[in-house]
């Protein structure tokens, strides 16, 4: 009795004290849903769907909280989602609208979001964005919304010694785009 | 030259990320090279302006209120879709909660005696003459509590052990019960004596094992306690009602019940150890 108990209390406790280090599902919406909906936002330029995509992530915390990473392994589990589920917003999306009005209608509704000089600045930015290939466009913007390269390397799948130079890439990628759309507009 | 930066390595250091002494090497060198020193210059003042131009992708505000009420609604109606699994992983938790106490058992065992004897007590409080007239026909109340009457006592008494080293086991290969007939009828006193026989073997070994934790020990005392007091009050009432069968078959259920919790105790942490 003595050791076969004790192996199942301290089994039960040490669940606990995981349970305790797992922070619950409302405290990771309120730690997260900002990166996330930035993240989701960011690739896909639209609010509408960027919320969507957002509650899609959470859903599926909800659903694999037990098996969804926790302590700091959260936050870049919850953008690798983010990113995934934008992009495959993005297919469904484009193949329902390509070439349609409306698609032209939806980016000029996000755009209208902001103001008018800013908007115009953005539109550049987002243009330079396009330009740069995967996965140092992810890499870049993430880093841009704070994230460590510690964090980048695990949502991205790569090494974490390798992100500084994805980064430094985009940078020299973006500043050659961004300055000549710059100096045209 | 040969100590140049990379550009990774640089853009790490500009964003904080090296190490305390790998910034501290970038840094020196930095001091002495004047090329990495412009390529350190022209990365900051590029960073600052991509930060600057994407400044509005992230300011933007975030709807916090609307995303909660979303989620919120989504959360709820996955869970009145997943209602029958959390009734399952209920019931899971309550078998898991019995699981975990095998003394929980010794414990009903114990109550279902104690209920068993004051009932007969009470049984005997309302027909008096039952006890008295026990070489008369069986009376009613007693045939209510032993249905199978109509066999000898001795063979409902039945719980006589054949010898005492059956009883005390410490591999649970043997049998779980001991309750092994008893043909030719030995008198109460013997199967008393052989009983508390057993009983003083089984404590014994309890002694040789390690000590219980305080939350096992207490239970332990607790059952013990129940099944002395069941045995003292049988006792009693085989000592008043010498000749009536029943009276000594509660007070040898009393002993079975004791050397089976002891058993029980002695296997389960034997199976542990």
């Amino acid at each position: 009795m003595h050791v076969g108990v004790q192996a199942v209390i301290d089994s039960i406790s040490s669940q606990a004290e995981g349970r305790d280090a797992a922070i619950s599902f409302d405290e990771a919406f309120t730690l997260h849903h900002r990166a996330v909906f930035a993240t989701a936002r960011a690739v896909l330029r639209d609010a509408a769907l960027a919320e969507e995509v957002t509650q899609d992530v959470f859903l599926k915390l909800y659903r694999h909280h037990d098996s969804a990473p926790s302590g700091e392994l959260l936050r870049p589990w919850l953008l690798r989602v983010a990113i995934n589920e934008s992009r495959n917003a993005i297919r469904s999306r484009n193949r329902a609208l390509t070439r349609d009005t409306a698609y032209e209608k939806t980016r000029q509704e996000a755009a209208a979001e902001f103001e008018p000089e800013s908007s115009q600045q953005l539109e550049a930015a987002r243009r330079a964005l396009d330009k740069i290939k995967e996965p140092m466009r992810s890499c870049l913007l993430l880093r841009q919304q704070g994230l460590s390269y510690r964090e980048i390397a695990q949502t991205l799948s790569v090494k974490e010694n390798y992100v500084g130079s994805l980064v430094a890439r985009a940078r020299k990628e973006f500043t050659r785009t961004y300055g000549k759309i710059g100096v045209k507009s | 030259m040969k100590n140049c930066v990379d550009e990774g390595t640089l853009q790490a250091w500009l964003d904080g990320e090296l190490a305390a002494n790998e910034a501290g090497n970038v840094a020196a060198h930095l001091k002495t090279c004047a090329q990495c020193a412009a390529a350190a210059n022209t990365a900051e003042a590029e960073s600052l302006m991509l930060s600057e131009a994407l400044a509005p992708e992230f300011a933007a505000p975030v709807p916090t209120a609307a995303l909660r009420q979303r989620i919120d609604t989504a959360v709820a109606g996955l869970q009145r879709a997943q209602a029958p699994e959390v009734r399952e992983s209920r019931w899971r938790a309550i078998a898991a909660f019995f699981a975990f106490r095998p003394l929980a058992y010794g414990s009903v065992a114990a109550m279902l005696l104690v209920a068993a004897i004051i009932g007969f007590l009470y049984l005997k409080n309302q027909q008096p003459t039952s006890v008295a007239n026990k070489n008369g026909s069986p009376a009613v109340p007693r045939e209510s509590v032993q249905p199978g009457n109509k066999q000898s006592p001795e063979q409902i008494v039945a719980p006589a052990p054949q010898s005492p080293d059956v009883l005390v086991r410490h591999s649970p290969k043997h049998g779980r019960r001991i309750r092994s007939a008893e043909p030719d009828a030995k008198s109460l006193a013997w199967q008393e004596r052989q009983y508390k026989n057993a009983i003083a073997r089984l404590s014994d070994a309890l002694k040789t094992q390690p000590p219980m934790r305080p939350a096992l020990q207490v239970e332990y005392e607790y059952n013990m306690a129940v099944i002395d007091s069941a045995i003292a009050t049988t006792r009693d009432a085989a000592k008043k009602n010498p000749k009536d069968p029943l009276a000594n078959q509660f007070m040898l259920a009393a002993y079975q019940s004791k050397v089976d919790f002891m058993n029980q105790i002695a296997d389960a942490r034997g199976l542990e150890k």
